[in-house]
């Protein structure tokens, strides 16, 4: 009786932490999965987007002021026709074919009088055509067959109202909006995290203190606290990701506070007391992993209210500044322009839109992945 | 005994089964049970046994990933698949249940009369005014003193016991053919079980419903039940009268149960052993109200002028109802709370340690919790929750040298060592609760406290544990305080026992002592109420 030895342990299959357990359920929530394919794509076309177009987010092209979106490169064939034809003017010879395909145009000029082929100079002085040549030469020179490529940009999303390209200005926006999404998160995460295990483990007077403090900050208006910042520090990209850190730690703090409170009430934390571990050693090693699940969520909640505020900060003008922008800013600029060029507020709000829904899906799945009452 | 009688509900076949994401899982198997009019059936079984959820499957009560299959007839009325609306006219009124929780089972919004009218309400129309009446008087069949003034309670101004009274009379409210009472005392002391057993009997003799009593305390069934169905893994092993299971057991599961019930003595050690631990004139304030800048708004004395003097290779038992401070003691006497009195650890006078200073201690005092589910971080495999008080207590160790004492101290507690890259959440609670004495032994402590170490575990499970406690004890020379409140446990496991109550001592002496010739009313009172099988 005294020597049954229990050495049965559970089929290897069920070896799972719970983490693995956690992704397992994650994977078989589709929504959750369709959202995190959909900010992986956004965030592949704000990053690597940049080296597969030709133009550069600060680039501008006077010629092509508020362009509304199209797949057909620009200018169009009609277009270059009428341009074709003034230069001809220009040079005193008639068009008598003019025709594009893709970037290079093809061109038969004639004249009563042999054509002098430097009149090719007069083709590259338009800003549409360069590298005009002469390819033959027929009628005793009375008729010249040009080619030369025709400088045609495409622009999917159509310019703004100083001649960028928008679709560089999305990826640019997208990139900012990310990082500062990403990176507040993390600052507000950290801080927020520790502060609150902090409190909620040590508890009695110091959480108190440390819980007033709190709601003294949270009482504070948002706007007034950037702008004493900025008055401070200046204007700085650093400084947006400290702001919205600074302020959304508050709420992380006081989620993590509430688990911990829970968690102290454990028995595991009473065997690591017993255990003789520091305060700090339980709030590292037992109190931070244990709050995990809850955090993970609620950080999923946080990147699109970053990506908010600094939309607001940028609103203001007091965000990132042009030639960069965000994502905010861009839709603020649509905002304007709403009736002469809606797609300028179009792309950059479907952009950000997507992104918000994937990370409440994201987050959704999350949290029913992470639901210990699942287990 | 008497077949007479007819059978009201008729389970044939029945299947419960849950759907996770490991696939289906069967809880129950295809069982056949009868109940018949007037009768006491008791379902006995370990936990994860199904017999719970045979009841929540008749009941339509499962959770959400459960299905249930099979057939369950009420007086000819199959409840199986039925309607929700046809199956609400049979259960809450021909059918009722109480739970084993009667601090969560009532809602803290309304009061007990209201929660009581609700089913009488419900089943027999009118409204709560005429309801009234007849609360009142199921407040005094089921023993509420003062019921004029009680039924305007609210839930959290009773205790446990009471809270159980107003879950029977609710379930009473329309009289039932059948009372279905899922562990009602296993969270109630054992003198407030006593009491509910004896209501839940006498309701039965002056109402004549049956009652299917499922447990898994083998002491309740022998007082109680008049044919006992034995389950295990979602099978009926075993059905019987009492008299049979108890006399002429057939199925070895049922031998194996009757006999788990821990046993053997330990002996006194040594006049001349020395002392490991005293607490002398042990007393622990609790501060209740009171806030930032607030007064405390009053003292709660939860142990009060306790002595206690450990010797080595002693196992003091302490037992006691809940709230009657005992396990309160045991942290006191390791200095995990603020308390007052002297205390002396081996030769070091440890009165004034404090939490810096008792540091280097810890490792030779050492606990081990009730629940083997809580005490165990889920997030740490088994091997960094048992190491853990080397990394504290021996950090020169290296990580090699770490895994191979985890690997030993597994091996002593007779788990594969194989476990320790494993999970907390992937072992049964016998294993959990070895996972637990590992962590406390790697440290090769001198004092442990167990506080409540088998409370939580199946009998057959806990005889193990106590088996396991009781070699280790001898290999190491340990000294145990062991807090229970369970008395055949710590008559097993202890050679010096100490009755608490109400945070005082109210009588100590040797186990024989204590068992055979209780001097104090109050330990004649905790003597008889355990039922011991």
């Amino acid at each position: 009786m005294t020597d049954i030895v229990t050495t049965e342990l559970p089929p290897e299959t069920a070896s799972r932490s719970l983490f693995q357990l956690a992704a397992m359920r994650f994977r078989r929530n589709r929504a959750a999965m369709a959202g995190c394919v959909v900010l992986a794509l956004i965030a592949l076309f704000s990053f690597l987007g940049p080296y597969f177009i030709s133009h550069t987010y600060d680039q501008v092209f006077p010629s092509y002021v508020s362009v509304a979106p199209s797949l057909e490169p620009r200018p169009d064939a009609s277009s270059l026709q009428d341009v074709m034809e003034g230069v001809a003017g220009r040079a005193r010879v008639d068009l008598k074919e003019f025709a594009v395909e893709g970037q290079t145009f093809t061109a038969i000029v004639t004249s009563d009088k042999p054509i002098d082929p430097r009149t090719t100079r007069y083709f590259d002085r338009a800003n549409e055509f360069e590298g005009t040549q002469v390819v033959a030469t027929e009628d005793d020179g009375k008729t010249l067959k040009l080619t030369g490529q025709v400088a045609r940009e495409y622009f999917f999303f159509g310019t703004d109202s100083n001649g960028r390209d928008l679709m560089a200005r999305v990826m640019l926006g997208g990139q900012i909006s990310i990082a500062v999404g990403l990176l507040a998160s993390l600052v507000s995460l950290s801080i927020g995290v520790l502060y609150g295990a902090t409190s909620g483990y040590i508890g009695g007077r110091v959480d108190n203190v440390m819980m007033r403090f709190v709601e003294i900050l949270y009482s504070l208006p948002f706007v007034f606290l950037v702008v004493v910042l900025v008055v401070f520090f200046g204007r700085s990209f650093i400084l947006i990701f400290l702001v919205i850190g600074a302020v959304e730690w508050l709420d992380m703090a006081r989620i993590v506070r509430g688990q911990t409170l829970a968690l102290k009430r454990r028995e595991f934390i009473g065997a690591a007391q017993a255990l003789g571990l520091t305060d700090w050693q339980i709030i590292r090693r037992h109190i931070i992993p244990n709050t995990i699940g809850p955090v993970v969520v609620f950080v999923t909640v946080v990147v699109p209210k970053v990506i908010l505020l600094e939309s607001f900060l940028s609103f203001l003008g007091l965000g990132v500044q042009a030639p960069l922008t965000s994502w905010g800013a861009l839709i603020a600029e649509g905002a304007n322009n709403i009736q002469s060029a809606p797609w300028l507020l179009i792309f950059p709000a479907i952009f950000f839109v997507l992104t918000l829904f994937s990370l409440n899906f994201a987050g959704d799945g999350l949290r029913d992945a992470l639901d210990p009452k699942d287990r | 005994m008497n077949d007479s009688r007819e059978t009201i509900l008729a389970v044939r076949d029945l299947k419960v089964t849950f759907t996770t994401p490991d696939g289906d899982v069967q809880a129950v198997k295809g069982i056949d049970l009868d109940i018949k009019a007037g009768e006491t059936l008791a379902v006995v079984g370990e936990s994860g046994s199904g017999k719970s959820q045979t009841m929540m499957g008749i009941m339509g009560l499962l959770a959400g990933n459960g299905r249930v299959a099979g057939s369950a007839k009420y007086r000819g009325q199959e409840l199986v698949g039925l309607p929700l609306k046809a199956l609400n006219k049979v259960r809450g009124a021909k059918i009722t249940m109480i739970f084993q929780e009667p601090m969560t089972s009532l809602d803290p919004l309304y009061t007990i009369g209201r929660q009581i009218a609700e089913p009488i309400v419900q089943h027999r129309g009118g409204t709560f005014s005429q309801a009234r009446a007849r609360v009142l008087e199921l407040l005094e069949l089921v023993g509420i003193p003062d019921p004029k003034r009680r039924i305007d309670s609210y839930p959290h101004e009773m205790s446990g016991g009471q809270r159980q009274r107003v879950m029977i009379a609710m379930a009473l409210a329309n009289d039932p053919d059948i009372l279905i009472a899922d562990e009602p005392t296993t969270a109630l002391d054992v003198t407030i079980q006593a009491q509910i057993l004896d209501l839940l009997n006498s309701l039965q003799a002056k109402f004549g419903m049956a009652v299917v009593l499922i447990t898994h305390d083998l002491g309740i069934v022998k007082h109680f039940a008049s044919r006992v169905a034995v389950m295990r893994r979602g099978e009926v092993v075993e059905t019987g009268t009492t008299a049979d299971i108890f006399e002429r057991p057939q199925a070895d599961y049922t031998k194996m149960l009757l006999a788990a019930e821990p046993h053997g003595r330990k002996a006194s050690p040594a006049e001349t052993a020395p002392v490991m631990l005293e607490g002398r004139n042990v007393s622990v304030d609790y501060a209740t109200g009171g806030g930032l800048f607030g007064k405390k708004a009053g003292v709660f004395r939860a142990v009060d002028g306790v002595n206690i003097r450990l010797k080595e290779g002693q196992t003091i038992g302490i037992v006691g109802e809940s709230g009657s401070g005992k396990s309160t003691l045991g942290r006191a006497l390791l200095r995990l709370i603020p308390s007052s009195g002297r205390y002396q650890f081996g030769a070091t006078n440890i009165s004034d340690f404090g939490r810096s200073a008792m540091r280097p201690l810890r490792r030779q005092l050492q606990l081990v919790f009730q629940d083997p589910y809580g005490s165990l971080s889920p997030r740490q495999t088994v091997g960094e929750i048992i190491t853990e008080g080397l990394y504290v207590h021996e950090p020169q160790l290296s990580r090699a040298e770490r895994d191979k004492r985890a690997i030993e101290a597994l091996k002593e507690v007779r788990l594969d060592p194989a476990a320790r890259n494993r999970y907390p959440h992937e072992f049964s609670g016998g294993q959990r609760q070895r996972i637990a004495i590992a962590r406390a032994i790697i440290l090769k402590p001198k004092v442990v406290i167990l506080d409540e170490p088998t409370s939580a575990l199946d009998r057959s499970v806990q005889g193990q544990v106590i088996d396991l406690l009781r070699d280790l004890q001898k290999t190491h020379g340990l000294s145990y305080i062991f807090i229970s409140h369970d008395l055949s446990v710590i008559k097993a496991m202890s050679d010096y026992v100490v009755v608490m109550k109400n945070g005082k001592v109210v009588e100590e002496g040797d186990t024989d002592a204590i068992f055979e010739a209780p001097r104090e009313n109050y330990t004649q009172t905790l003597m008889n109420a355990a039922f011991t099988a």
